[in-house]
């Protein structure tokens, strides 16, 4: 039980990643591997706001989002945006080149050292059925849940929500419908950073925070959203959860330096069994 | 309503639209006809903005919106259907209803999604459901299109566009695909739509259609204006029966 209570807090934060994945891939198709790079950006901006300049949690809190959901945006407008020819591939490797870019100005303004946060909560022990939860743990859990929760609602009840899958479903279909399909690609990029940057957030104080985290955690939530599906967000968190469970049992068989291999372990083995992910629907298409 | 001035699109070699002027009444049902290939669809797009316009003006209302972004001409006013249908396919007949409405509309995300704002949700539930009921598609609301006939689309396409109140309707091809019973049915909401002030365009190849509700007619051919007037006029040009029928000296 202990490594399930362990996998379902890493899971949790795979999930919320995997999150963000989902929503740039929901509206604009496109696979932004610098999202691990804004999760440690949280984890930079909280380190910063409450531990060297001492603000207080409450508004430290609110001000990490903001600046990652301006980064998010600026980002979108320098990378994305600046972009000459949008296919695919360039996009793509334009956003690898982009999380290599964050990951060096991170090390120049932070250093190399792994950074520690302070606890947000008192930390205690909470015992559970064959195994023990630290608060931190449930914290994590907790707030990964109701984020995936609150997305759902704002994706599938709000208008936004409504533009940003019909931005990605059919772009001309939106356009004729008054959406503004440029708004929606800033607005999808900037959610998502803040998602990571909540992620980023809440991980710190267990983990630390070094310049170079968003790699390693950037591609376990691009494998929790390909073994999920890609596209549907509570798959997403699904994966998630399957994958932190998967990687924590594993490292309780085997040598635990192959512990992260697993991630990529996964993404083989979906490509290779269940391409559209465990809970991916193929899209029917009318001929 | 709708003033077409010099207007030329080219694609690569290929002249689609060349020196296209006219200007469409301001109340009523006009017809954009022509052989296919003519560059009806062409103009549709550079009326709606997925295409600008190498040369021209395209004025609406007595405003310039050549070149304007798809999504402002829809705010201006003017909505469109597809010859080939343009409906979001994960989502339900209702929720695609309400993307019609969603760009006119400013309530804040949160008030859409907390459902804060009682009022507004009453009265777009209400006119969600009116529109539907008018195009016919009510049983179907709740299913995607997937699993929709194409009849029942083509008339859920009409509705979508005309959920937003526009000033302007622009058709393709709204009676393709259709069997008698369904154009009848499509030509009494066409007039319906018509009836409540609504001007209306549409690029249609079945004449019988056409003649039963155009006041106004353009024919293209090779991207060029060869005629307009009533249906009438039209069909007697010599221009556009040899664009029908070809040269008999050929």
């Amino acid at each position: 039980m202990q490594f399930l209570y362990s996998g379902l807090t890493s899971g949790s934060i795979y999930g919320l990643v995997a999150l963000g994945f989902n929503i740039i891939y929901n509206t604009t198709g496109l696979i932004n591997f610098a999202q691990g790079e804004f999760v440690m950006l949280g984890g930079m901006l909280i380190y910063s706001l409450f531990c060297v300049f001492e603000v207080p949690f409450y508004t430290a809190l609110p001000l990490t989002l903001l600046g990652c959901f301006i980064i998010g945006v600026l980002y979108e407008r320098v990378f994305i945006n600046l972009a000459r020819y949008k296919t695919e591939i360039n996009l793509v490797t334009l956003t690898i080149a982009a999380s290599i870019i964050m990951r060096d100005v991170a090390m120049h303004i932070w250093g190399r050292d792994s950074l520690r946060v302070d606890d947000y909560i008192p930390v205690v022990n909470v015992q559970m059925p064959g195994g023990v939860i630290s608060s931190q743990s449930i914290l994590i859990i907790a707030v990964s849940m109701l984020v995936a929760w609150g997305l759902n609602m704002f994706l599938k009840k709000s208008k936004y929500g409504k533009a940003m899958r019909a931005c990605f479903d059919d772009q001309t279909a939106a356009e004729t419908c008054g959406i503004n399909v440029r708004s929606v690609r800033i607005m999808s990029f900037a959610v998502s950073s803040a998602m990571a940057g909540i992620a980023g957030v809440i991980i710190s104080p267990i983990t630390f925070v070094t310049y170079d985290d968003g790699i390693m955690i950037g591609l376990k939530g691009f494998a929790a959203a390909i073994l999920g599906g890609l596209g549907n967000f509570w798959a997403a968190v699904a994966g998630g959860l399957l994958l932190g469970i998967f990687e924590s049992f594993s490292a309780s068989v085997i040598p635990s330096g192959y512990k992260d291999a697993m991630a990529f372990f996964v993404i083989l083995l979906i490509l290779f069994l269940k391409p559209d992910g465990l809970f991916g629907r193929k899209k029917a298409t009318r001929v | 309503m709708l003033d077409i001035n010099n207007i030329g699109v080219s694609f690569g070699g290929v002249h689609a639209l060349s020196k296209v002027t006219f200007t469409m009444p301001d109340k009523g049902i006009s017809a954009l006809i022509g052989p296919n290939g003519a560059g009806k669809t062409t103009l549709f797009n550079v009326i709606t903005g997925f295409v600008t316009p190498k040369e021209g003006t395209v004025k609406f209302s007595g405003e310039d919106i050549t070149g304007s972004r798809s999504e402002q001409v829809f705010l201006k006013g003017i909505s469109r259907t597809f010859q080939n249908l343009n409906i979001i396919p994960e989502l339900t007949l209702r929720e695609n209803m309400y993307l019609g409405f969603i760009g006119k509309e400013k309530p804040s995300a949160l008030a859409t999604m907390m459902r804060f704002n009682r009022g507004y949700w009453k009265e777009t539930t209400k006119r969600i459901n009116d529109c539907l009921d008018f195009v016919n598609v009510t049983e179907y609301a709740d299913m995607t299109p997937g699993s929709v006939p194409y009849g029942v689309l083509k008339n859920f396409e009409l509705g979508r566009a005309f959920m937003s109140s526009p000033k302007l309707l622009l058709l393709d091809e709204p009676a393709a695909g259709l069997n008698l019973a369904e154009k009848e049915n499509l030509a009494g909401m066409v007039r319906k739509i018509q009836s409540m002030g609504i001007c209306i365009l549409m690029v249609e190849h079945d004449m019988q259609f056409i003649s039963s509700l155009a006041d106004f007619v353009v024919c293209l051919n090779f991207g060029q204006v060869i005629a307009a007037g009533t249906y009438a006029q039209v069909r007697e040009n010599k221009d556009v029966l040899k664009a029908y029928l070809g040269d008999e000296d050929a």
